[in-house]
Order: C-alpha cells, then sequence, then structure tokens
C-alpha cells in the first residue's frame, strides 16, 4: 500500500530529566545561569565514589518513584523512572489526546536498560526465583512505558551506543513520512550504574575533573544520567489539531566511520558524512547552519575527530558550535534525545549555549567552540550524536 | 517498487549453514537448543578470528556467506536484530566486576557486549560507512530490522542492504530465567511445542543473515509487507488485525496459502494463534517453526529461512506442518507475537 508521504515532522512536545532538574524549564534555567549538573559522586554506590566527577539526577529511586507516580516495586530500572517522568512531560506538553484512531508509536534509544538492577541483585539470594531478570532486557523500560501510556502501534528499542536516541529520532520520523504513524514519541533513557562507569574506566576515557570539551587539555569524558523525549506529529495532525509546533526535523544522516570498536578516525569520515548528508536531506548549505550542538565529549579523540570533521564540512565559515556535556555530562543512550530538545530551545529562545570549562582551543585544528551564552538568530541548528562501534548520526532542526 | 530478500543463511540447532536444508527427522532436546557451529577457520582468517567471541563468530560467517553467495563485496547499509546481546561478555563484564570490587578490570568484555558490537565489526570488515542500524526490541527486533529495511529500498535509497537476527544461549541467563519456571521439565521436548498443555518453553539460538534488494535476479523470496504493533487494541482481535494488514498489502485473505506460527509450546502463546487456525485460514497450510531452532527472541529471522525452503525446495519434511493442503506454498503469512504482545507481521511471496 502506496500513502502520500508526509513531508514534514513537527516537534509538538518536550521533556526532560537531566542532572539539572526534572522537566524542560529546570534544565533550561540552568544553563542560562551557567549552572552545571556535574558534582561528586552522591547517589552511585561505587567504590569509585571519590575518584569520579559525574552529572547524577539529583533524586534516590524512591523520589524517582514518586515523581513518575510509580508505585514502589521490588526491582524497577532507574532508567525506565528517567524515561516515564520525561515522556509524561512530553505528552503533557504536546496537549496528547489517546484518539485510537492516531496512529501512535514509541520508539526509543538506551544502552543499559536495566543494569542497575542485574548488578546490584546478581548475588543475592543465590537460590531465590530472580524477578528481575525481565528488567534485564533493553526493551523492558518501552515495553513498560507503552502499557503506562496506552500505546499499541509500533513500539521498539535501538541500542547504538551514544547515539540510540538521535536514532531513534530518527527512525521516528521515517516513520512518519513514509506514513506507518501519525504521531510517535521518540528519545531515550539511561542511568547511571557500576557496569557503565566501570566499562568506560577500563577504556580509560573518563576525566576525574568536569569534562572540558574541545580543550587542548581535555582529559576525557564525564558521565551523566537522564532522559529526554520528545512527541514527532505529522503535518497533516499538526493541522488538523490546530497544535503548535515548537520545531521541525528538518534532516538526519546515520552514517558509520568503520575505523575502530571505541575509536574515532584520524579524517573524521564517519562524522563528515552524517553531517554532509543530513544538510543534503534538509536542503540546506553549510552556511545555513546557525549553531551546531556538537557531541564533544571531552576525550581526546572524539573532540579531535569532530573538530576536524567540522572543519572539512564547513571550512572557515564554521557556524557557533558547543558541547553540553559539560552541564549535563555524557548522558550516553539519551544524550540524543536530550540535546536535540536543547537543540530546539535554541531556536524558540534564540540562543547559543556556552561549552563551559573551555580555556585553549586544540592546536591541531583551526576551530574552537563558542564559550560564552549569546543571543542570535537562529533557524537551523544540527545535532551530532557519535557513538561506540562508529556510528555516527546528525540531526538537523530548524524553524516551524 | 518490490523489495525482495536473497541469500539467506542460518546458522541453527540444525545443520541448516553448510547444507542449507532441513533435516529429514528433527531429534528431540529437552534442555536447550545450542547451534551447530559452522568451521570458522573457513570464513574467516584465524587472526580475527581470535579477536571474535562465538556470538560475533556466527554472525559473521552468516553475513559474509550471504553476500559471498552474491558477489557483492560491500553492502550499502547494515540493520542488526538482537535482544540480548553478546549475553555472554555481559555477564563476564559482570562478574569481573563483582569478583574484583570494580578493581583491575579489562576492557574487552565492556566492548563485545554492547549490542551494536556485531552490526559495527561488519561495518568495519567491509570498511561499510553507509547506514547501521540496531534494533533491540525483544520479540520483534527482526520484523523492525525488515521494515526499516524495506522502507530504505522502496525509496529507492539504497539497493542491497544486509540484515540480520542473532541471539545466543549464555548458561547464566539460562539458569536465571530456569528460576522463573521460563523452561519446560525435562519430560517434555521440542517435538511436543504444538501439542503442549502447560507453559514454558525450550530455548535456542541462532544468526540468520539475509541480503534485502530491490533486484529481482536470483531472490529466494518477495517481502510484500511487514507489521510491527505492540498490543491489540480492545476494539481489534488479533484475526481483524491481520485481515486489515493482508488487505492493506492489496493481498485477498484467500490467497495466502500458508500461514506460520511462532509456536514455542507455552499454552499461552498457542492460544493467541487458535481463532487463526480455524476460520480465517481455513483455506491454508499451518506451519510452524519454533521446533527447529528452538525459541529466541529473534528467531523471526529463522521463519524467513523456512519460509524460502518451503517456496523454493521440492518438498520439505512434513515435521514443517501443523496441518497440511495440497498446494505448493506461493504466499506466506508469518505471525509471531509474545504472550499477547510485541506482534510481528510478515508477508512473503515466492518469486
Amino acid at each position: 500500500m502506496n500513502l502520500p508521504k508526509q513531508e514534514k515532522v513537527h516537534i509538538t512536545g518536550m521533556g526532560i530529566i537531566s542532572a539539572l532538574g526534572k522537566n524542560v524549564k529546570e534544565n533550561l534555567d540552568s544553563i542560562l545561569d551557567g549552572k552545571s549538573g556535574i558534582r561528586k559522586i552522591q547517589y552511585l554506590d561505587t567504590v569509585h565514589k571519590d575518584k569520579f566527577h559525574v552529572a547524577e539526577v539529583p533524586y534516590t529511586n524512591g523520589e524517582l518513584h514518586e515523581l513518575a507516580g510509580i508505585p514502589l516495586m521490588d526491582y524497577f530500572p532507574r532508567t525506565t523512572l528517567l524515561a516515564s517522568i520525561a515522556v509524561k512531560e512530553a505528552l503533557q506538553d504536546s496537549n496528547y489526546s489517546d484518539d485510537t484512531d492516531i496512529r501512535t508509536g514509541l520508539v526509543m534509544g538506551t544502552t543499559v536498560g536495566g543494569m542497575d538492577v542485574a548488578e546490584t541483585n546478581y548475588r543475592v539470594e543465590a537460590d531465590k526465583p530472580k524477578y528481575w531478570v525481565a528488567c534485564q532486557n533493553k526493551s523492558y523500560t518501552a515495553d513498560y512505558l507503552a502499557e503506562q501510556f496506552g500505546i499499541n502501534d509500533f513500539v521498539t528499542t535501538i541500542t547504538t551506543a551514544c547515539s540510540s536516541s538521535a536514532n531513534a529520532i530518527m527512525i521516528g520520523c521515517e516513520l512518519i513520512k513514509n506514513n506507518q504513524l501519525d504521531r510517535v514519541i521518540v528519545g531515550g533513557s539511561d542511568s547511571l550504574c557500576k557496569y557503565t562507569l566501570n566499562g568506560f574506566n577500563t577504556l580509560m576515557i573518563l576525566s576525574e575533573e568536569p569534562c572540558t570539551p574541545f580543550d587542548e587539555d581535555r582529559k576525557g569524558l564525564t558521565l551523566g544520567e537522564g532522559a529526554g523525549f520528545l512527541v514527532l506529529e505529522s503535518e497533516a495532525l499538526v493541522k488538523k489539531y490546530n497544535k503548535k509546533s515548537y520545531a521541525v526535523v528538518s534532516g538526519y544522516s546515520n552514517k558509520n566511520d568503520a575505523f575502530h570498536q571505541t575509536a574515532t578516525s584520524e579524517n573524521g569520515n564517519g562524522p563528515f558524512l552524517c553531517m554532509s548528508d543530513a544538510l543534503e536531506m534538509a536542503e540546506l548549505l553549510p552556511k545555513d547552519i546557525n549553531y551546531i550542538n556538537a557531541h564533544g565529549t571531552g576525550t581526546p579523540n572524539n573532540d579531535l575527530t569532530e573538530s576536524i570533521a567540522i572543519e572539512r564540512v564547513f571550512g572557515e565559515q564554521y557556524p557557533p558550535f558547543s558541547s553540553l556535556k559539560p552541564f549535563i555530562g555524557h548522558t550516553l543512550g539519551a544524550a540524543g534525545g536530550i540535546e536535540a530538545i536543547f537543540s530546539v530551545l535554541c531556536i524558540n529562545k534564540q540562543i547559543i549555549y556556552p561549552s563551559l570549562n573551555f580555556k585553549n582551543p586544540i592546536s591541531e585544528v583551526e576551530v574552537k567552540p563558542n564559550d560564552t551564552l549569546k543571543k542570535a538568530k537562529i533557524t537551523h541548528v544540527m545535532s551530532n550524536s557519535f557513538g561506540f562501534g562508529g556510528n555516527d548520526t546528525t540531526v538537523i532542526l530548524s524553524q516551524s | 517498487m518490490s523489495v525482495y530478500i536473497k541469500s539467506i543463511i542460518a546458522v541453527s540447532a540444525q545443520d541448516t549453514f553448510e547444507n542449507n536444508t532441513l533435516p529429514q527427522e528433527l531429534a528431540p532436546a529437552t534442555k536447550w537448543m545450542k547451534c551447530i557451529t559452522p568451521e570458522f577457520k573457513k570464513y574467516i582468517p584465524v587472526k580475527v578470528l581470535r579477536r571474535m567471541n562465538r556470538f560475533s563468530r556466527i554472525s559473521s560467517v552468516s553475513a559474509f556467506k550471504s553476500l559471498a553467495n552474491l558477489g557483492i563485496e560491500k553492502p550499502e547499509a547494515i540493520i542488526t536484530a538482537t535482544s540480548l546481546g553478546c549475553a555472554d561478555d555481559s555477564e563476564k563484564f559482570l562478574n569481573q566486576m563483582l569478583d574484583n570490587n570494580e578493581m583491575l578490570l579489562t576492557p574487552t568484555s565492556f566492548i563485545q557486549s554492547t549490542h551494536n558490537a556485531v552490526g559495527s565489526n561488519l561495518a568495519l570488515a567491509y570498511k561499510c560507512h553507509g547506514y547501521n542500524m540496531v534494533y533491540t526490541h525483544d520479540n520483534n527486533a527482526f520484523e523492525t530490522a525488515l521494515l526499516d529495511a524495506s522502507l530504505k529500498i522502496k525509496d529507492g535509497k539504497l539497493n542491497n542492504i544486509l540484515i540480520g537476527a542473532v541471539d545466543e544461549i549464555s548458561e547464566e541467563n539460562y539458569y536465571l530465567k530456569d528460576t522463573l519456571s521460563r523452561w519446560k521439565s525435562s519430560e517434555e521436548t521440542n517435538l511436543d511445542f504444538a501439542s503442549s498443555i502447560t507453559e514454558g518453553t525450550i530455548p535456542g539460538e541462532g544468526a540468520t543473515f539475509m541480503t534485502v534488494t530491490n533486484d529481482k535476479e536470483d531472490a529466494e523470496l518477495e517481502l510484500i509487507g511487514t507489521e510491527v504493533f505492540y498490543s491489540l487494541k480492545s476494539s481489534e482481535s488479533l484475526s481483524d488485525r491481520i485481515k486489515r494488514f493482508v488487505k492493506n498489502q492489496n493481498i485477498d485473505l484467500v490467497d495466502v496459502d500458508t500461514l506460520m506460527l511462532a509456536i514455542d509450546g507455552d499454552i499461552r502463546n498457542v492460544k493467541v494463534y487458535q481463532d487463526l487456525m480455524g476460520e480465517d485460514f481455513k483455506h491454508a497450510n499451518i506451519c510452524h517453526y519454533k521446533h527447529i531452532c528452538g525459541s529466541y527472541d529473534s528467531d523471526g529471522g529463522f521463519a524467513v529461512w523456512v519460509a524460502s525452503q518451503m517456496v523454493n525446495k521440492v518438498t520439505v519434511p512434513d515435521y514443517v506442518y501443523l496441518r497440511k493442503v495440497e498446494c505448493k506454498p506461493k504466499i506466506i503469512l508469518i505471525a509471531r507475537q509474545n504472550l499477547n504482545r510485541n506482534f510481528g507481521l510478515v508477508l512473503l511471496r515466492a518469486v
């Protein structure tokens, strides 16, 4: 069956929970005030407590249960709690109606899923039934959200490391454009857990001090946690219900660096290809982009590769760019969702975010990040998410 | 634009990889159905093989063979579907971390445990910079991958896409689920799947890779359509939903001559399909496949391999059929779900 293609995909609702706060307003206010969410470890029970800084969501699991309105259970992943809170905000924000005629989907990205539950219960009560096992599945959260919010149609989970939720946005758009769905909730969620902290630690890419993306002396990344979800709707639906549209998703692309399992290439092929391809899809020239929300993790490898790729795509007239990781940490599978929302807010508020903690430019390249919060005319924002395994995604958001 | 499936390669509990055929008889299994592993070094250089875990190995040989059969030097995109990813390496890293109290850990299992490790290893092996996606949603990750691939082919954006479905049995995961009575007691085997009146299943594992393309030549199957949905609305039965899906593909229900069901031996799942077997598909062959490969989340890939055997071989063994009508399968509908959740429908046609 060939239904007519939908040309535009609108963003009609947004929800965030991160180290900066439990909703979009608290998150934005914190950035406007220049306040970072990176602190010493307070909530995660780990032997590395005093060694690393992280960007934790400042609530215990019990408090998150209360915020989410989910009754306390013996086993419940923090990732699911964060996701539920962000999805609820996004749905309310979009004036979500549960009209059954609207084909509604959910596409979410996550990397650790319910690993926090697994690691705390793995060795407990050896002979007892392991009721927590289901929490280990990557799809546990999406299944839970589908039940909680009554989503019958398309539900899926994507796990492509740090580009997971950027890919979720892309897949959601494809489903609307191809007339498979009218509306889709997209984004991602990841909680901090020992598994991730120790995994990244073995790769020796964690910074002990708060991360300093695009700085000559950058020491590595700072882990964060959170969830960011957006409600995407077709042009037809937005017109029919006369809905507000925060922005449209005008371009996206996923490419592979095909260089190394965990390292990024010297020529930035993957990032170069996805940025270029997303521009082509959006029918934009490099000069049309007003701001780049860079992936900018703060690792020596990523920031150099991304800078090289930005130089290759944009040349000398590159737009202002910055990384939000010094505010929210690297939220892994949630990063693409959370940062897409911040990118939309750039368009709505006509502002550019600073790259915190930046002092000296990287010597190998000419480009350097924007380091002050400023007003600017913003029509098109590019948001990058690059993951392990060379999984590179660019999303372009444009004024409606 | 029509979408075709070519060169379907399956590593499974049967000798499907080397022989590409169904065994004449099925052996009973009571505990699990592990893969018959190919002779990896025939297909992968020893130096590369040493760095790969078993999960990567069964995936890689299937992927390599699928593309090599077609003379494709580099796929344009790679989409993988896996529910558990490399469960074995996840457990290794978790155990290492708990044993050593988070100290002196090595990164190998952590890297291998990421769900996109196979997809990115394949991208590396082919120097493939194209689209690379990994679906991990339990029962319908594979159908989602198939849907994604078909939309891209129909769009005319890509000419060929490598897609794969892979999951493995890990001993610890088996044990954990055993504490929840997910598995059948030792009195029942995979041969009892269709007649069982108890709950639980027998787990399996496998890797099935195939090439989805716009080119009909040498195609094994045409992919008419795919649909993925989470649950049934209260106003609609599975039968209604399937009728709507088939109609939307411009196919008459009576022309669907074969219905393939994901019967895993759990009475709760068998019940979900009961209505279909009666009225709606009384004209059709009713088939199943999980007793051949064991039950795993991404075994929808293996179901497509069985469908190809049915249309492309002169005959297939009778154990594939639950009910046989005298007709050579031409249009096959594969219907999968788990406990009334995460449905996947795949409609295929002989080429």
